[in-house]
C-alpha cells in the first residue's frame, strides 16, 4: 500500500519535473536564443494533458501558479529588453542625452531634451483641463446624483475613456487644430495647445473613475455622524468625506498624468513634429514635439544610432510612467489599509 | 423638527447681519446686472448661432466695454460691501465669469465660427459651440447667484449645479463626437465600403480587409489573455493564501495597465518580431494586444470571483468535492458574467489600439486574413504570420497620406470603428445589467 503511494507521487513527482524543466527550457531558449523548439513544445503539451488526466488537482494548481506569474514576467521582459535595447543611448553622455536640445536624425545627434519639454507642457496642460473636472464628476457621479442617473454616468465616463485614441486624434486634427489655427491666427496647425485639449479630455474618464472609487471608499458613517451634527451635505463633504478621500485622488490625479504622458497617437496626429525647444520656452502656440510622439513618428523608418535613441526615449518614458503608477498604487492601498482599520 | 429650523433662520439671520442694508443693495444690484448680462448674452448667442455676420465690431466694443465695466464694478463691490472676510471663492467665482465672457469674446470673432467640413451659414458645430460655451456662462453665473447668498443650503445647490455642470461637459464632447462622426461618415457607409476591399483601378474603397484585421487581432487578443488572466485571478483568490503574492501581482498588473500603448510597440519590436518571421504579422500584434488586455482580465476577475459568498464554496466542499473542482463548477460559473462584462470592456479599448500594432502587425491595403477554405485542409494558419490591416492603422494611414488620403473614406473608417467600440461596451454593459438582476445572491 505504502509503496504504491510512493510510487504514484514519484511518477507524479517525475511528471512535474519533467514539463516543468522542459517549459522553462522552452522558454529560456525562446527569449535568448529566438529558438522556439517545437519537440520541448510538444513534451510540454503532452505533459500537461497526462498531469490533467492523472492529477486534476495539483496541474491545475501548477498552470493558475503560472498564469498569475504572466503579468510579472510580461512586465519583467519589457523592462529587460528596453533597457539593452535602449540604456546604450544613455551610456555615452547620459546628461546631454536628457537635457540637450538638439535631434537631428542627418547629423546622428540625439538628445531629449525638446521632446521631454515638450511632454510636460502637454501634460500640464490636460491636467489643468483633466483634473478639476474629472474630480468634480467623480463628486457629482459619488454624492449628488441619484442612482439611475449613477448607473447612466459610470457607463458613460467609462465610454469616453474607451474612444480609440487615434479617433480622438483624427476628430482633433480635423476639427481643433485648424479651429485653432483660425482663430488665433497662427501659421501652423500643430502645436502644443491643440493636444493639450484632446488629452485632457482623455484623461478625464480616468481621474473621474479612480476619484470616484476613492471618495466611494469613504464609509458612509463618517459623513452621516458629520449630517447628524447638522451642516449640510456638502460641508459634510468638504469637510469629512474630501480630507479622507484626499489621499486616493492624488492617486487619480497621478493615474490621469500616467495616461496623459503616456498616450500616443491622438498626440502624433496633432503634434507639429519638430524637434527643437519653442522660443520663447512657454510658447504653447508653435508647433513640437512628445516623447510618444517622436517614437510614434520616426521608428517606422529609423535605423542605427537613431532606434538606439528612440528605444532609450521609450526607456525613460517606461520608467517614469512605472513610478508615478507604483507611486499611485501605494497611495491607494494606504487609503485603503486605513480604511479597513478604522 | 422645529428647533433645527430656528437654528438655520438663526444662522442666516447672523450671516445677513454682518452686512450692512446698502451692501445687500448692492449685492442685488450686481446680481440684477450679471442677470442682465447673462440674457443678452444668450440672446446674442442664439442670433449668432442663426446669423453668423450679425455681430459687428462696434457691437464687440460696446459689449467688451460693458463687460469690464460690470467686471471692475463687482470687483469693487466685494472690496466696499463685504465687512466680514469676504472668502476667496467669491473672487475665483467672478474671475472665472469674466475669464468665460473673454472666452466667448475670443472664440466668436464677427465672422462666426465656420468649421471645416460642412459649409453653409447656420453649422451645427457653431450652435454647439455657442451652447457649450452658454452652459459653462450659466454654471458660473447661476454658482455666484448662490453662492453670494452665503447660506449654507445655496452654497451646497451651487456646487451640486458646478459638479453636475463638470459631468454634462465631457459627455457633451462625447456626444459631439460621435454625433459628428456619424454625420460625417455615414455618408460614405454602403454595403460595398463595407463588404469589400479597396480596389485601386477601379477607384473604390472598400474596409472588409481592416474590418477582418481588426476582428483577428481581437479574437487571437482574448483567446492568450483570458486564460491567463482569469487563470492569474483564480490563483490569487482560492490558492494563494500570502498577502504579499496578491500584492505584487496587483501592482504589476496596475503598471502593466499604465504603461504607454507606444511601449507596448516598442516591446514588440525588439522581442517578438526578431522571434516570429522578423516582420510585422498578425500573431505579433495578438499577442501584444493580449498583453495589454491581460491586467484588465485579472483586475476584473479578481474581483469578480471575490465576490462570490464564501457560503458557495463551503457548500461545495462539504459535499466533499475537491477545492479545484469547487472552483470548476461552483466559483468560475457564478463569475463568469462579470468576468465577461470585464474582458468585453476590455476588448472595447484594446480594438482601437494603433501604437502597438503599427510597428509589429500591419500594413495598409493587404488582403483579409482567410484562415478558413472550402477545400482541404479547410483551416490555415498561414494568415497568423503574415501582415493584416485594421481599423485604426487604416486611419492612421490616410492621415499620414496627408492630402492624397481620402477624408471621406477616414470618416467611415472612423465610424466603424467607434460603432465597433460601442458595440463591445454596449455588450459588456448588457451582460452587466442582466447579471445584476439575476445573480444568485
Amino acid at each position: 500500500m505504502i509503496d504504491k503511494l510512493t510510487t504514484k507521487s514519484g511518477i507524479k513527482a517525475i511528471l512535474g519535473l519533467l514539463v516543468l524543466g522542459s517549459f522553462a527550457v522552452l522558454f529560456t531558449f525562446f527569449v535568448l536564443f529566438q529558438t522556439f523548439n517545437i519537440y520541448l513544445f510538444l513534451v510540454v503539451v503532452f505533459g500537461t494533458a497526462i498531469g490533467w488526466v492523472f492529477y486534476e488537482d495539483s496541474t491545475a494548481k501548477t498552470l493558475l501558479f503560472i498564469a498569475s506569474t504572466s503579468a510579472g514576467t510580461i512586465l519583467l521582459l519589457i523592462a529587460v529588453f528596453l533597457f539593452l535595447r535602449g540604456f546604450p543611448a544613455f551610456q555615452k553622455d547620459p546628461i546631454f542625452f536628457i537635457t540637450g536640445s538638439e535631434w537631428h536624425v542627418y547629423r546622428e545627434i540625439y538628445s531629449l531634451g525638446p521632446m521631454i519639454w515638450g511632454s510636460i507642457i502637454v501634460t500640464f496642460g490636460a491636467t489643468l483641463i483633466a483634473a478639476p473636472m474629472g474630480i468634480s464628476s467623480a463628486i457629482f457621479i459619488a454624492k449628488f446624483s441619484p442612482e439611475w442617473l449613477r448607473s447612466f454616468l459610470k457607463p458613460a465616463i467609462e465610454l469616453l475613456a474607451g474612444i480609440p485614441s487615434v479617433v480622438y486624434g483624427f476628430i482633433g486634427f480635423v476639427l481643433l487644430n485648424s479651429a485653432i489655427m483660425d482663430y488665433f491666427n497662427i501659421s501652423n496647425m500643430g502645436q502644443y495647445f491643440a493636444p493639450s485639449i484632446i488629452l485632457g479630455i482623455m484623461a478625464l474618464p480616468t481621474i473621474a473613475s479612480v476619484a470616484e472609487d476613492a471618495i466611494d471608499a469613504v464609509p458612509e458613517h463618517m459623513e452621516k455622524g458629520a449630517l447628524a451634527l447638522g451642516v449640510t451635505k456638502w460641508q459634510a463633504i468638504k469637510e469629512v468625506t474630501l480630507p479622507s478621500a484626499s489621499s486616493g485622488i492624488t492617486a487619480a490625479l497621478i493615474l490621469g498624468i500616467g495616461r496623459a504622458l503616456g498616450e500616443t497617437m491622438a498626440v502624433t496626429m496633432m503634434i507639429g513634429h519638430k524637434t527643437a525647444f519653442p522660443s520663447p520656452i512657454f510658447d504653447i502656440f508653435e508647433p513640437g514635439e512628445t516623447l510618444t510622439s517622436l517614437i510614434a513618428s520616426q521608428i517606422g523608418n529609423a535605423s542605427g544610432k537613431a532606434v538606439e535613441a528612440l528605444m532609450g526615449a521609450g526607456l525613460l518614458l517606461f520608467l517614469i510612467v512605472l513610478v508615478l503608477s507604483v507611486t499611485s498604487r501605494i497611495i491607494q492601498s494606504r487609503l485603503q489599509r486605513r480604511f479597513r482599520r478604522g | 423638527m422645529a428647533p433645527i429650523k430656528e437654528n438655520i433662520s438663526e444662522t442666516d439671520a447672523a450671516d445677513n447681519s454682518l452686512i450692512s442694508i446698502e451692501g445687500r443693495v448692492m449685492r442685488r444690484g450686481m446680481l440684477v446686472l450679471w442677470l442682465l448680462l447673462g440674457v443678452v448674452f444668450l440672446s446674442l448667442s442664439t442670433l449668432l448661432a442663426i446669423q453668423p455676420d450679425f455681430l459687428s465690431e462696434t457691437l464687440i466694443s460696446i459689449l467688451g466695454g460693458v463687460i469690464l465695466a460690470v467686471a471692475g464694478l463687482t470687483v469693487i463691490a466685494f472690496k466696499v460691501i463685504d465687512d466680514y472676510q469676504p472668502p476667496i471663492s467669491h473672487f475665483l467665482l467672478s474671475l472665472s465669469m469674466i475669464v468665460s465672457s473673454g472666452v466667448i469674446f475670443v472664440f466668436f470673432p464677427n465672422q462666426g465660427i465656420v468649421l471645416p467640413g460642412l459649409d453653409g451659414d447656420i453649422t451645427p458645430q457653431l450652435a454647439t459651440i455657442s451652447l457649450f460655451f452658454l452652459v459653462t456662462f450659466a454654471a458660473v453665473w447661476a454658482g455666484l447667484l448662490f453662492y453670494w447668498e452665503n447660506p449654507a443650503h445655496n452654497r451646497q445647490l451651487a456646487v451640486q449645479y458646478f459638479t453636475w455642470v463638470s459631468v454634462l461637459i465631457p459627455l457633451g464632447v462625447l456626444a459631439f463626437f460621435i454625433v459628428y462622426t456619424i454625420l460625417e461618415g455615414s455618408a460614405v457607409i454602403t454595403w460595398d465600403f463595407i463588404s469589400s476591399a479597396s480596389d485601386l483601378m477601379r477607384g473604390e474603397i472598400g474596409i472588409f480587409p481592416a474590418i477582418m484585421g481588426t476582428f483577428s487581432l481581437i479574437i487571437g487578443a482574448t483567446v492568450f489573455a483570458v486564460p491567463l488572466g482569469v487563470g492569474a485571478a483564480v490563483f490569487l483568490t482560492e490558492y494563494a493564501n500570502r498577502g504579499w503574492i496578491k500584492q505584487a501581482v496587483g501592482v504589476t498588473a496596475d503598471c502593466l495597465w499604465s504603461t504607454p500603448s507606444i511601449v507596448f510597440g516598442l516591446f514588440g519590436y525588439v522581442f517578438l518580431v526578431p522571434r516570429i518571421t522578423g516582420h510585422s504579422t498578425l500573431l505579433a500584434g495578438q499577442i501584444i494586444l493580449a498583453a495589454m488586455l491581460l491586467p484588465l482580465t485579472i483586475a476584473t476577475s479578481t474581483e469578480a470571483i471575490t465576490a462570490v459568498p464564501d457560503e458557495f464554496r463551503n457548500g461545495s466542499l462539504a459535499l466533499g468535492a475537491s477545492k479545484w473542482w469547487t472552483i470548476r463548477r461552483v466559483v468560475l460559473p457564478s463569475s463568469i458574467p462579470s468576468i465577461v462584462t470585464g474582458v468585453l470592456l476590455g476588448i472595447g479599448r484594446i480594438a482601437g489600439e494603433t501604437a502597438p500594432i503599427m510597428l509589429i502587425a500591419v500594413a495598409s491595403h493587404t488582403n483579409a486574413p482567410d484562415f478558413f477554405s472550402l477545400s482541404a485542409p479547410y483551416f490555415h494558419l498561414g494568415p497568423l504570420f503574415s501582415e493584416v490591416d485594421a481599423l485604426p492603422y487604416r486611419l492612421y494611414a490616410i492621415y499620414k497620406a496627408g492630402v492624397g488620403g481620402s477624408i471621406q473614406e477616414a470618416w467611415g473608417t472612423a465610424l466603424v470603428l467607434i460603432v465597433l467600440v460601442l458595440l463591445f461596451y454596449g455588450l459588456g454593459i448588457i451582460v452587466r445589467s442582466y447579471y445584476r438582476r439575476n445573480r444568485g445572491w
